[in-house]
Order: structure tokens, then sequence, then C-alpha cells
């Protein structure tokens, strides 16, 4: 117990998954993992009193029936027939926003708490797009299992990147090299074109229609890119396990002047100085918090955690993460940016130096378990699977969201309501994704 | 009259905003005249009342719109009644639509109806007393304290009329729910002010408060139009035809304000209208 308590006094927990009665716990440390077996007989020591990191990962073990023991009280995540007691301040006027919300967005529910306009208390309910992934994934071969996973959160390739790498790992195979550039490529333009939607909807959501329709041109024109490579604008049923299904040629002299259009369009509306008036020090996530709750992504890094996943990955040779300090929605409108610019530049070098060789192997099946982790947009991709005789015997996935819902409760802490939005906008997170 | 004439333009100049926006942001945009047809859309859909609601919930749009136009009624700009305090008059026939257009969005019980009334209530509260007292100084500097004898900008009150002009100008923005005060295109919740109270009215009620915002609009480009030289009607054209500019530019290249930065920014209504007073008074 010890050990695992000081794991994770030095790293932060990746996952946490029930197998046979267990749970087990990954937890990183330094840059390397570590795993622990908790517990037995479908009960296992809560830690999460000490780390709150824990808080989520144990509430959704306890609701498929498992019991962290000495957990301060357990609520549902997912399971909406379970009763679920809102923490409740008689002194506060109480404002539910959602799950039905007026525009087009995912559900979810927000009880803030306030006093006048300030919000003093902000807790999220989620839960509404469960649609039990985990299980589904059962007893699937490699293509239904991927055709799954692909579709767990809101970054496609991210995800099915994870599975699939996770997937050869058991096998104890490797993608051609040709597939695994082809992979970060499209991997690449993913987070470019993601992160200038977060930029687009911050700048829509202050109500700078100049800027949010510059930086939605040139993603729908990326996007454009993105079909060209993997037949998809979002770019689904591109990576397959063992390899990639196809290769498309984009436009690389067009993916060039993105991106030259770009380094100059977005440093210039992010000094528009009633952008900087909307953004800067608005919705601060403090850098002890983000280590403390082991958030992830851009959120972490805007707080100033110099941690990417990207960072020991031997196909980024001196790669240097994006770093902010001010853990504001300034902070992170800034990693969005330099990230966007840094992701391209990656796409393109991917691209332009492809090794020759074929798009994929066929894998025979096989038994074997292993875990994977990628670097999305949003943050680190967790897929585990347990293959038995090239079935899926136990998955597990843990989008990034699931992760950094928390930082978005505590960077409205003492903010107006008005600015609710924005904040939320500014973390971007996946619905779907924490809900599998 | 001047009623009639502002209800006929208020959805040409709604939609001549949409559509300048849509232009300044590289899109083709949709006919400025689309909004007269959205407007028979709506008014010829099915409308309801929340089950909890009482018959105030009617009342909202209802004198909304009937406020705004009894106030335009009174607008000097084509021949009308007119008497003396009779800008006083449309003011709070103005606000007579806003009281009820609060009651309206409180009795439906929700949480964004509240919250957008105290919202609007604030801004309102904000923005009233430098706009009476700014219409106060146009009439002190004219002949007999109505809008029909309002002065028209000249070298001797310059001044005094530019800062009124100012004020009305801020005034506006706060009234008409534009930018930098509140984001009508926002589908955003908490951050709505006065489209925040409407969430529940839809239909030919809709209908009704996107007319009267409109009116609403028009009316304070109709008292700036009283203050300028030149043929009345032709001036208020001219200057609303100017406001679409404006609008449209600002909504575009401008940033909506943070909602606890809204009293710095209408502090200078009020500015602009003691200075004025002032002025009035000691006519410099």
């Amino acid at each position: 117990m010890d050990a695992v308590k000081e794991a994770l006094r030095e790293g932060r927990p990746v996952a946490l998954f029930p197998d046979g009665g267990q749970a087990v716990l990954v937890v990183e440390v330094g840059r390397a993992l570590r795993v622990f077996r908790l517990g037995e007989g479908g009960s296992f020591p809560s830690l999460a009193s000490d780390f709150p990191s824990l808080d989520w990962f144990e509430r959704a073990l306890w609701e498929r029936g498992y019991t962290p023991v000495g957990h301060p009280g357990p609520k549902p995540l997912r399971r909406h027939d379970l009763p679920y007691a809102f923490r409740e301040f008689p002194e506060l006027h109480e404002v539910p926003v959602g799950p039905v919300h007026a525009g087009i967005i995912e559900p979810g529910h927000f009880r803030f708490s306030v006093l006048g306009e300030r919000i003093l208390h902000l807790e999220i309910r989620l839960g509404y797009q469960h649609r039990g992934l985990l299980n589904r994934l059962l007893g699937k071969g490699p293509e239904a299992a991927l055709l799954l996973a692909e579709r767990a959160g809101s970054e496609p390739v991210a995800h099915a990147l994870a599975f699939a790498l996770a997937w050869e790992e058991a096998l104890g195979r490797k993608a051609p090299p040709r597939a695994q550039a082809l992979r970060l490529a499209a991997l690449e333009l993913e987070r470019a074109f993601g992160h200038l939607g977060h930029l687009a909807g911050l700048f829509t959501d202050i109500g700078y229609a100049y800027g949010a329709t510059q930086v939605g041109r040139v993603r729908a024109l990326l996007q454009g890119e993105v079909d060209r490579l993997t037949g998809h604008r979002y770019g689904r049923n591109f990576v397959r396990v063992g390899g990639v299904w196809r290769e498309g040629r984009p436009d690389l002299a067009a993916l060039a002047a993105y991106r030259e259009e770009l380094s100059r369009l977005l440093p210039r509306l992010l000094k528009h100085p009633q952008v900087l008036d909307r953004m800067r020090y608005v919705g601060v996530v403090r850098r002890v918090e983000a280590e403390a709750y082991g958030f992830v992504g851009p959120t972490a890094r805007a707080s100033g955690v110099a941690r990417d996943l990207r960072q020991e990955d031997p196909a980024y040779p001196g790669f240097r993460p994006v770093v902010r300090q001010g853990g504001d929605v300034l902070s992170r409108a800034q990693v969005y940016a330099e990230e966007a610019l840094q992701a391209l530049d990656y796409a393109l070098g991917f691209l332009a130096h492809l090794p020759e060789g074929p798009l994929a192997q066929d894998l025979p099946p096989g038994d074997g378990e292993a875990m994977a982790r990628v670097e999305a947009g949003r943050g680190e991709v967790f897929w585990f699977v347990r293959l038995e005789g090239g079935k899926v015997a136990l998955a597990e996935g843990v989008d990034p969201s699931f992760k950094n819902w928390r930082a978005l409760e505590l960077a409205v802490r003492g903010e107006g309501l008005p600015d609710f939005p924005l904040c939320n906008k500014s973390f971007d997170l996946s619905y779907a994704g924490t809900d599998l | 009259m001047t009623a009639f004439l502002l209800l006929l333009l208020a959805p040409l100049f709604g939609g001549s905003v949409k559509w300048l926006k849509a232009r300044l942001t590289h899109r083709r945009g949709a006919s400025p005249l689309l909004e007269y047809r959205n407007l028979a859309k709506l008014w010829g859909k099915a409308w309801v009342r929340p089950t909890l609601s009482t018959p105030v919930f009617l009342l909202g749009p209802a004198l909304a719109l009937g406020g705004a136009l009894a106030a335009a009624s009174l607008l000097p700009l084509l021949p009308g009644p007119g008497f003396a305090g009779d800008f006083l008059v449309a003011l709070y026939l103005l606000n007579l639509g806003r009281f009820f257009q609060m009651l309206s969005a409180l009795d439906t019980g929700s949480a964004f109806g509240a919250q957008g009334s105290y919202r609007e209530g604030l801004v309102t509260l904000l923005a009233e007393p430098g706009t009476l007292m700014a219409l106060g100084a146009a009439a002190l500097a004219g002949e007999g304290l109505r809008m029909a004898g309002f002065p028209v900008l000249g070298p001797q009150n310059a001044l005094v009329l530019l800062l009124v002009l100012a004020s009305l100008a801020v005034a506006l923005l706060a009234e008409g729910a534009r930018m930098p005060v509140d984001d009508p295109t926002t589908h955003l919740e908490l951050t709505m002010i006065h489209e925040a109270q409407l969430l529940d009215h839809g239909g030919p009620l809709l209908a009704l408060y996107e007319l009267a915002a409109s009116v609403k609009m028009l009316f304070y480009v109709g008292l700036m139009a009283l203050l300028l030289p030149g043929p009345k009607v032709l001036v208020f054209l001219g200057l609303a035809a100017a406001w679409v500019l404006a609008l449209g530019y600002l909504e575009t290249f401008g940033v909506k304000l943070r909602y606890l930065r809204l009293p710095d920014f209408l502090s200078y209504n009020t500015l602009f209208g003691v200075l004025a007073l002032l002025g009035a008074v000691w006519r410099f």
C-alpha cells in the first residue's frame, strides 16, 4: 500500500479498471508506467481522500459493482438509475443548467451554487451518453472492436491508434513503418483541426465573429486535407489493427500555405485588446491543482506542467512541449494556437518523408494483453486490451476528458456566471468520451 | 404615423445588420428582406404557454411591442401628437414594456428567465439616468419641453448636442441589447441578458419580441435624427443606414464585454448625460 501511495505522490493515475475481482491501478511515475493490483473479491482500499485524482476512477468502479472501502461518499458517474445527491448550500442560490442546452452541444448537467453572479461551487454530472461501450467490446474481433473503440471519444484517430497499438503489442507485432508515419500524420492533422475548433469556439463565445469565421475557415480547409488523406473528414475508418486501411494524397503545398496563414492570423487574433480583456486572468487552474488532480494535455500544459507523451516517442526527436504558466483561458488559447502550428509542422514532416513499404500486415489471432497511450489533442488516450484467440476478453479505455472535467469545476470558482461558457470552451472536453 | 414607419422598417433594419455581418465575415448572407418572411413564419406558428405560468406571460410580448409603438407614435418625425414632457412619456412607455417583459420572464419560473430579468434590470438601471438627463438637456436647449421643439445641431449648441448624441448612442446599444453590451446571436444561456428572457416564448410571441427589439432601436435612431439638421424623415433613414453599418462592424470586429464590466461602459452614458445637462443649464 505504501508503494502505491508513494507512486501516486510522485506521479498521477492513468487508469483504474476491474479485472476478476481486483482493481488494476496504472500510475505514471516519471515517464514510466507502474501497475498495481489492489484488493480482492470485488473490494479494494480507497485512496480518493488522499488523492483526489482517483475520485472519479473509484466512483466509476463503484457503480460497476466494486466497493472502494473507505471512499468518503461514492456517487454514480454514468448510471442514472442510482440515487445522486448534489452537495447543497442552503445559503446560496442554485442554478441548474442542462442536460438539455439551448445550443447543439453534448448533454451534461451543471449545478452552480452562486452568490449573486459569483460562482462559489460547481458540480458536474455527466453520463447521459453512456453507451456501455466497454462491455460491447467483449468478444469482438479486431475490425469490429476497432470500429467501436474509434467512436469512444471525440478524437477518432487518437482512440483508434491507441487501441490498435495495444492490440498489436499484445500480439508482439508492429505496424509497417509507412503505416506508422501515416498514422502519426493523421493524428497530428486531427490535433491541428481540433485545436482550431477550440479556438473558433472561444472566439464565438466572446462574440468575436471575425476571429471565429477566420479560424473556422482554415479549420474546414484542413478537414478537407484530412479527408484527402484518410477518406473521412474526421479521420474515421483509417487506422486498422496492423496498419492503415488506405493512403490518400493530401495537398502538401496547401497544408504549408494553411500553416503560413495561421502563423500570421492566430497571434494577431490573440493580441486583440478586447480578446485579452475577456481571456486573461479568467478561469485559472493553478499548477498545484493540475498536479494534484492529475490533469493531462493542454489543460495541464497551460498550467505549467511540461508533460506530453510525445516527449519519449522516438518518432518525435527533440520534441519540446508547448507550456504556459498562467493557467487561465488565455494560456490555454495560446497553447492551442502554438500546438496547432507545431502539429502541422510534424504532419508535413511525416508526409514528406514517408518510408516505403506496405500499408498493413494481417495479424494472426493470438493471446496476450497490453496497454498503450497516445497524446491526443485533449491529452492522454489510454487503451488496455486482453486478447484470447484473437477476440477481446477484457478492454478498458480512458479518454483524456475523463481526467480533466474536474479542472472546469476548479477554474470557475470565484468567476462570474456569464464567464462559465468561456471557461468551459477553453477546456472543450468530450462528454461522450467521459461517458463511454 | 411615425409608429407605422418604424414598424415597417424594423425587420429591414434587423435583417440588414445580419446581412452585413455575413458579408463582413466572407459569407454570402441571407437577403435583408428575409426577416419579413421570418416574422410571417413565426406569426403563423402555434404558441404554447408554460403550464405553471399566468396570463402575465402573454402581456410581456404584447406590451413590449405596444409600448415601443406607443413611444414611437410620439416621435415627431412625421406629424403626430406632441405635448410638453412627451419625451419623458415616450421613455417610460418603453420602460413599461420592459417591465412587463421582465415579469413575463419571471412568470415562467425558469432559472434563465429570472437571470435575464435581473441582468436586464441592471442594464436599464444603469442606462436610464444618463438617457433621461441627455434628453432633458436637449429639451432645455430647445423651445418648450417637447420632442418637436428639440434644437438641431448648429455651431451654438454643438457641444451639448454632441454629448446628447453620444449618450443616446450608448443607450441604443444597451436598450437594443447589442454588442458590446449583449450578444444577440449567442446560444449560451448563461451569458445571455436580453435573450434569456425570451427562451420560453415561441411563435407569434417571439415575433412580437423580435419586432419590439428592432422598433426600440429605431426609436433611439429617431431621437438622434431629431437633433440633426435636414428633412426629418430623410435624416432618419440616413442615420438608420449608418447604424446598420456601425452595428455590423461592431458585432464583427468587436468583442462582447465581460458582464461585470458593463457598469464601466454604461457609466459613459451617465457621464455624457450629466455633462450635457450642465452644458444646457450654463449655456456653454
